[in-house]
C-alpha cells in the first residue's frame, strides 16, 4: 500500500465508530520531500498523536513579556 | 467570528509579542471550538513543519448525529520557538475555514498533499490548499497585525529600526517577518 493510501485510511478510516475527521491541514516543511516520505511523516505523526507518544498540552507556555509598540519604537 | 476580528483584538493591544496562549484563548472563548490540545511530534524527513486535524465525535450513542468537535494542532518539536509560534497560530486559524475549505475525505487529501509539497501545484490552487497557501499569512496577521505592522515598516525604512530587531521583538521567524513588513500590505486585500 502506498504512503498516500496508508495515510488516507488512518485518516479516514472504513469503520470509525461514528468518528469523523471534519478537516486535515498541513504547514509546508523546510526539506524537499517526495509525496511517499511526507506521507510516511504525516502518518508517523498522527499516529504519535492518537497513541498517547507525543506531548499534549492545552497550552504554549511562554515566558515573554508584551510591549507597547510605541515604547519599542521611541526607544532604539 | 473570523481570524480578522482575532487579529482586530491584538491591534487594539498594541503590545507585541502576541502570546500563542492569548490566540487560542480568544478562539476558545470567541467561537464554539473549546477543546484544542497541542501534539509536539517528532519529524523524520522535516517535509512539514505541523498540522491540524478537526474531528467530530458523537455526543451520544454510536453514529448520534449530534457531535463534539476536538480540534489537534501538531508541530515539529524540533522547532525553534519561533516557528512553533507561527504553525501553532496559522494551524489553528483553520478553524475558521468554511467548509468548501475542508479536507473531509480521502479524495480531497489526495489532491492537497502534492500542492504542500510542490510550489508549482500551490498554482493549481483549490480551496483547501489555497486556504493552507493563506493561511501563514493569515497568522502573520494575527501575530504582527498591520497597524502595527506599518509601524515598524516606517521604523525599518527610517533606519530606527532592524528587520533583525523587529524578529526578536514578535519572536517570529526574521525571512516571514521581511516579507510581512514588504509585503503586508499588499496581501491584506489579497486575503478574504
Amino acid at each position: 500500500m502506498s504512503e498516500i493510501n496508508r495515510l488516507a485510511k488512518l485518516l479516514f478510516p472504513e469503520e470509525s465508530g461514528g468518528h469523523r475527521v471534519l478537516d486535515v491541514k498541513f504547514f509546508p516543511g523546510e526539506q524537499p520531500v517526495t509525496v511517499e516520505e511526507f506521507c510516511e511523516d504525516a502518518h508517523a505523526a498522527f499516529v504519535q498523536v492518537d497513541s498517547g507518544q507525543s506531548e499534549a498540552s492545552t497550552g504554549f507556555p511562554e515566558t515573554l513579556k508584551p510591549v507597547p509598540l510605541q515604547r519599542f519604537l521611541s526607544t532604539p | 467570528m473570523t481570524h480578522k476580528a482575532l487579529a482586530q483584538s491584538f491591534e487594539n493591544l498594541g503590545k507585541l509579542p502576541v502570546i500563542v496562549d492569548d490566540v487560542l484563548q480568544w478562539i476558545r472563548q470567541n467561537t464554539d471550538f473549546k477543546n484544542i490540545t497541542l501534539h509536539a511530534v517528532e519529524r523524520q524527513h522535516r517535509g512539514f513543519r505541523g498540522a491540524f486535524r478537526k474531528r467530530g465525535v458523537p455526543k451520544g450513542p454510536l453514529y448520534s448525529a449530534d457531535y463534539d468537535i476536538f480540534v489537534d494542532i501538531l508541530y515539529g518539536e524540533d522547532l525553534s520557538d519561533d516557528w512553533k509560534r507561527l504553525v501553532i497560530v496559522k494551524e489553528a486559524l483553520h478553524v475558521f475555514d468554511g467548509a468548501s475549505e475542508c479536507v473531509d475525505a480521502p479524495e480531497k487529501l489526495q489532491s492537497l498533499i502534492p500542492s504542500i509539497i510542490d510550489p508549482v501545484l500551490k498554482e493549481a490552487l483549490q480551496k483547501p490548499a489555497l486556504n493552507d497557501h493563506w493561511g501563514q499569512f493569515r497568522a502573520m496577521a494575527v501575530l504582527m497585525p498591520p497597524g502595527m505592522r506599518e509601524d515598524l515598516k516606517k521604523a525599518v525604512n527610517a533606519n530606527v529600526r532592524t528587520v533583525s530587531e523587529v524578529a526578536s521583538l514578535v519572536r517570529l521567524p526574521e525571512e516571514r517577518v521581511d516579507m510581512w513588513l514588504r509585503y503586508g500590505a499588499m496581501l491584506d486585500d489579497l486575503m478574504e
